[in-house]
Order: C-alpha cells, then sequence, then structure tokens
C-alpha cells in the first residue's frame, strides 16, 4: 500500500514538475458541495412525477494550456423523490464531463470561450413501495458543443469573476432499463457481457433524446489565487424509448477552487 | 457589464421557473382517468390474456359504464376491483390503503389439504427444532421439514442443519402445502440443497412491448449447483395454497430424479408481478412475466404433484394427516398406489 501510495507521489510530482515548467500552464482542483432540487419521471415505474431534495458533490479539476481549457469534473448526488400521493424513490447519480474550450495564445480572461463536452451520466433509482422490478436505470455518453462566458469584475476593492458554462448534448450512446424491470430491452442473461453491451446500446438521438447543462458561478478570486464561489447549475435530460424518462435539477452549491500550479 | 448580469439573472430565473414546461403534465385525478390509466397499464403490460382467453376490451367496455365523474372513492375502487377480479390471478391486487383487492379463488374453491394444528399436535410435537424459517421433526426416521413462508430468509446456516439432520435418517419431507410463496431467491436455495449440477427446470418470458404477443425470447430457469448436497430421498408436499414462488419451488423439485410430489397440485402464480401507479396514488400489481415447465405447461395453472390425493376428513378426526402418511409410505418403500 505504501508502496503504491509512494509511487503515486512520484508520479504527480513528475507531472506538476513537467507542468510547471511550462510557464504558461495552470492547473486548479475544485470542490463543491450543495443541495440539489430535483424532479423526474421513469414511465417504467409511473405516470406520475417526483421530486425532492439531493445532496450533491462535485469534484473537478481545470487544466488551463497555452490555447485551450479543460475541465474534467464527477458529481455525485443522492436523495429522496416523492410523488403527490407520498410514495417514494431514491435517486442516485453519478455524472462524469469533460469540458474542453479554445482560446487564441493566451487564458482569454473576459467573453466567450467555445468548445464542446463529453458527458457520461448514470442515474439509477429505487421504488420504495414496489416489491418487484423496483430498480431502474439509464446510462448515456454524449458529445456536443459547449460555451462559456468569463466575467471579471471589481466590487469594493475585491476581485471576483462570473463565470457561466452551457452545454448541449448532441449525439452519443445509451442503456436503459426496458419495459418492465430493470434490465436493458433485448438484454439476455445466457449472452455474454459483450453481447448484451451491443445487444442493449442505443443511439442518442438528437431532439428525440434531450440534455441540456447551464451553470453560473460567481468566484471571490482570492490573492492567494484561490478562489470561494457559489454557482447555480441546470440541468434537462429526457431519454426517448418505449418507456421515457425525464430528469431536471437546479443545484446550488459552494465552491472552492485551489491553484495547484 | 450591468445589462450583461441582469441577463444572466434573468436567465437563471426563466430556468428555475421552468419545471412545469419541461416535464410532463400530472395527470388528472378524475374517476375516468384513473379508470382509464389502470386498464390501459394493465392492456399494454398483463401476460396472460391469451392464456386465459380474456377479452380485456369487452371487460373495458363493462366496467368504464359504471364509472361517473360523481362516482364516490369507494365506488371506483369497488370498479376498478372488480375489473381486474376478471383477470382470476392471485398476483393482481389494486391497494388503495383502506382497502386491498384481490381474486383468491386459486384455492378458496378446492379442499384446504392442511391443518395447521393437526402438523403442531401429533407431528412437530413439543420438541421439534427451529432452524431459522424450518421448524423440523424425525417422525419414523424420516425428517419433517414444515417451511412456512418463502418469505422467511434461508441462511446456509439453517440449511446445513436439515441437511445433516436428515443425512441421520431414511428420507426427508418438505411441507410447503399453505406456503403462499415470497422470495424466489429463498426458492433457489432450498432447491439447490438437492443437486451438485446446474439443472434447468423450466423457461420464463417477459412482456417487452404493449402489444398482446410482445415478448422477450424464452429463458432457462435452473436450479444453481449447490454444495454438500442431501443425496436421499425427498418427497414435497403441496396444496392449492402453496403458490407463487411455492410453485417454483415445486416446479424446481419437481425436475429432480430424487424427488416426488404429493398432495394437490399448487394453485400456479407463475408470473412475476409489476406494479403500477395510478394518478389518485393507489397502487396496483399484476402478472407481467410468463412461466412454463420443460413440456410447455403454464406454471400459471399450478404445477401437478406425481400422488394426488386430497387429506381425508376420517384421518383427521383420528388425528392423522393422511398426506404425510403417504409420503412416509413411499419414502419407506411400502407404498402400493
Amino acid at each position: 500500500m505504501r508502496k503504491i501510495f509512494c509511487n503515486l507521489l512520484i508520479l504527480f510530482s513528475c507531472v506538476l514538475f513537467v507542468t510547471k515548467s511550462s510557464a504558461q500552464t495552470k492547473g486548479d482542483i475544485f470542490l463543491s458541495t450543495g443541495i440539489q432540487f430535483f424532479a423526474g419521471r421513469d414511465e417504467g415505474f409511473s405516470s406520475m412525477n417526483y421530486r425532492g431534495n439531493k445532496s450533491t458533490s462535485t469534484l473537478g479539476f481545470v487544466l488551463t494550456r497555452k490555447n485551450k481549457t479543460l475541465y474534467f469534473h464527477g458529481d455525485f448526488s443522492y436523495g429522496v423523490l416523492a410523488n403527490t400521493a407520498g410514495a417514494t424513490i431514491n435517486e442516485l447519480g453519478l455524472n462524469y464531463s469533460n469540458f474542453t474550450f479554445y482560446h487564441k495564445n493566451k487564458t482569454k480572461d473576459k467573453g466567450f470561450l467555445w468548445g464542446w463536452s463529453n458527458k457520461n451520466a448514470f442515474h439509477i433509482r429505487r421504488h420504495n413501495n414496489f416489491s418487484n422490478y423496483n430498480f431502474r436505470y439509464d446510462y448515456y455518453s454524449t458529445l456536443g458543443p459547449a460555451a462559456q462566458y468569463n466575467l471579471p469584475f471589481q466590487w469594493k476593492n475585491k476581485m471576483f469573476t462570473w463565470k457561466s458554462m452551457a452545454s448541449w448534448q448532441l449525439i452519443g450512446l445509451q442503456i436503459k432499463s426496458g419495459y418492465i424491470g430493470a434490465e436493458p430491452e433485448n438484454y439476455q442473461e445466457e449472452s455474454t457481457l459483450f453481447n448484451n453491451f451491443f445487444n442493449t446500446v442505443k443511439p442518442f438521438i438528437l431532439f428525440k433524446d434531450v440534455d441540456l447543462g447551464f451553470s453560473s458561478a460567481l468566484y471571490w478570486e482570492l490573492p492567494t489565487s484561490n478562489a470561494l464561489g457559489l454557482r447555480y447549475q441546470f440541468n434537462y435530460g429526457k431519454l426517448s424509448g418505449i418507456k421515457k424518462v425525464y430528469r431536471l435539477d437546479h443545484s446550488i452549491d459552494l465552491l472552492l477552487k485551489v491553484r495547484l500550479w | 457589464m450591468v445589462r450583461k448580469k441582469y441577463f444572466y439573472v434573468t436567465l437563471i430565473f426563466v430556468l428555475s421557473s421552468c419545471d412545469n414546461w419541461l416535464l410532463p403534465e400530472e395527470p388528472t385525478t378524475e374517476p375516468l382517468v384513473v379508470f382509464d390509466k389502470l386498464w390501459e397499464d394493465v392492456n399494454e403490460r398483463y401476460s396472460f390474456f391469451e392464456h386465459k382467453d380474456i377479452d380485456w376490451e369487452e371487460i373495458r367496455n363493462t366496467y368504464r359504464t359504471k364509472v361517473s365523474r360523481t362516482i364516490s372513492t369507494k365506488g371506483l375502487f369497488d370498479v376498478l376491483a372488480e375489473m381486474l377480479f376478471e383477470l382470476r390471478d392471485g398476483h393482481v391486487n389494486l391497494n388503495a390503503g383502506f382497502d386491498n383487492s384481490r381474486n383468491w379463488e386459486w384455492y378458496q374453491d378446492f379442499p384446504d389439504n392442511y391443518d395447521q394444528n393437526l402438523i403442531d399436535k401429533n407431528y412437530l410435537g413439543r420438541d421439534f427444532w427451529i432452524s431459522g424459517p424450518f421448524r423440523h421433526q424425525f417422525i419414523n426416521d424420516v425428517l419433517y421439514v414444515n417451511y412456512r413462508s418463502f418469505s422467511q430468509d434461508i441462511s446456509e446456516g439453517n440449511l446445513q442443519v436439515i441437511l445433516e439432520r436428515a443425512r441421520q435418517g431414511r428420507g426427508m419431507i418438505i411441507d410447503v402445502r399453505s406456503n403462499g410463496g415470497g422470495s424466489l431467491g429463498n426458492a433457489y436455495t432450498l432447491a439447490s440443497a438437492f443437486t451438485d449440477t446446474e439443472v434447468v427446470v423450466a423457461k420464463k418470458r417477459i412482456k417487452n412491448g404493449p402489444e398482446m404477443d410482445d415478448f422477450s425470447s424464452w429463458e432457462n430457469i435452473s436450479i444453481p449447483a449447490g454444495e454438500n448436497i442431501y443425496e436421499g430421498p425427498v418427497v414435497v408436499l403441496t396444496n392449492r395454497r402453496s403458490y407463487s414462488a411455492t410453485t417454483f419451488f415445486a416446479q424446481m423439485m419437481k425436475e429432480l430424479p430424487q424427488v416426488i410430489l404429493i398432495g394437490d397440485q399448487t394453485g400456479g402464480g407463475g408470473g412475476i408481478p409489476a406494479y403500477g401507479e395510478l394518478p389518485n396514488g393507489w397502487t396496483y400489481r399484476f402478472s407481467t412475466t410468463q412461466t412454463v415447465d420443460l413440456e410447455g405447461r403454464q406454471l400459471e395453472d399450478g404445477v401437478l404433484v406425481d400422488i394426488s390425493i386430497d387429506q381425508s376428513p376420517i384421518s383427521t378426526l383420528r388425528g392423522e394427516d393422511n398426506i404425510i402418511t403417504t409420503a412416509l409410505q413411499v419414502l419407506m418403500g411400502n407404498y402400493d398406489g
């Protein structure tokens, strides 16, 4: 265990040294935690909407290079949702996204940046009032355009940045629970994992399937190059099929951004 | 810059208030909407219309006329319950909180073939063993095991106790009469104690679309191979109240060469139920799968026994369960048919 830890430390130091030697590269890590107001419907469970609050946490990394900025972040959310009659669903969401924004020669501090994003979303839910077929899930991996707008400003001699990002997922693939139960359509117990993957995967089709994301964060830039922020995030998703899935969430979270180099 | 700030504030406000037009509208709780929702869901997902020769369209016409906008809550429940009763399925229920509809005709019209007091008094006695969900006692050198519900989980330790005890005798009787089912996992666990190889026992398929014949392909149901198994002769006792997971267990045991089923056929329950919700919050369930034995017979119709015998009232009066007596004769090798 100690050997693995030492190796990782050496590797991390090398990466840090190599990247630091490139004077035009910056690396930031950010952590956030907050609350997510979630609403959704899985027609495989019910024709009713379920709403509730989930706790959410994010771990991310931003790598700013000479002519592009890369964001990698994973988030986790969990909570109990209820319908108007009081039935409940436990919902867990795991997302991993990365964004690439392009800029010429140097980091653009103000204005629009354009790029693309890749989103990998996995959601699993359990209906607490059903005894059988009470688990359903969906997963998709998609690509689409993304935009970012940065607005630095000064207020009472303190530096702030208003950073907004939006993404629209256009193409990709999806796997989700089928007509009844957790197993996707065309899943066969006797088939291999490989065959089942190809039997059950379906395309993420533009307009029929939707994933829209928007976030807006206000950062207080500290003199140490670190920052504290308050972020609002909005996501809307819809997965087509014989049993459609709708999902919409608003999150408010507190952010800590730490400059690594 | 101020204008841009206003733009963002407005955007956030718009996004935060867009739930109602991005999510589908909630269905209303109008009685006819509730009726149609139940009828449509059952129409699209119920698995035995063809097998039971049920005309669901005609049933809709019969019961929909009984629903009006002014019908009482109990009145609506009764109409929906009567409509579901037509499915003749013990796995169909409507739960409204104040009542739970059901059709229990699968056992109510048949002999009980089980007397718990008789078992307790004359067979288990006072010194029977309790190992988890099993109550067991030796009767004439044969281990009699009584298992009341497949909802009661079986641990490996519980199982090994009865297997080890059975090895000291000449056979084993597993009494699952009036066991109404529970978890299929327990059925697999118990059945795998009697085979050290995987055995295919049935085939199942699940509804995968709204049309009546939209089903997945048939898939095998197998008992997993067990370890430290019991290889002696086994008799399984069933009656019409042996239902659902108990029917599956009976089918599993029936395919094993050293097992004989005695009593009355099981009640059925070969369709695994899925659940649904109505706009007024009531929940319901109904069968969404089909399971057939290796000859293609639906488990929904029950598993037939090898030796069919009803409990004799005269035997009961003299304190004897003649079904157990028959089982003992079979295990001792002196059953003459």
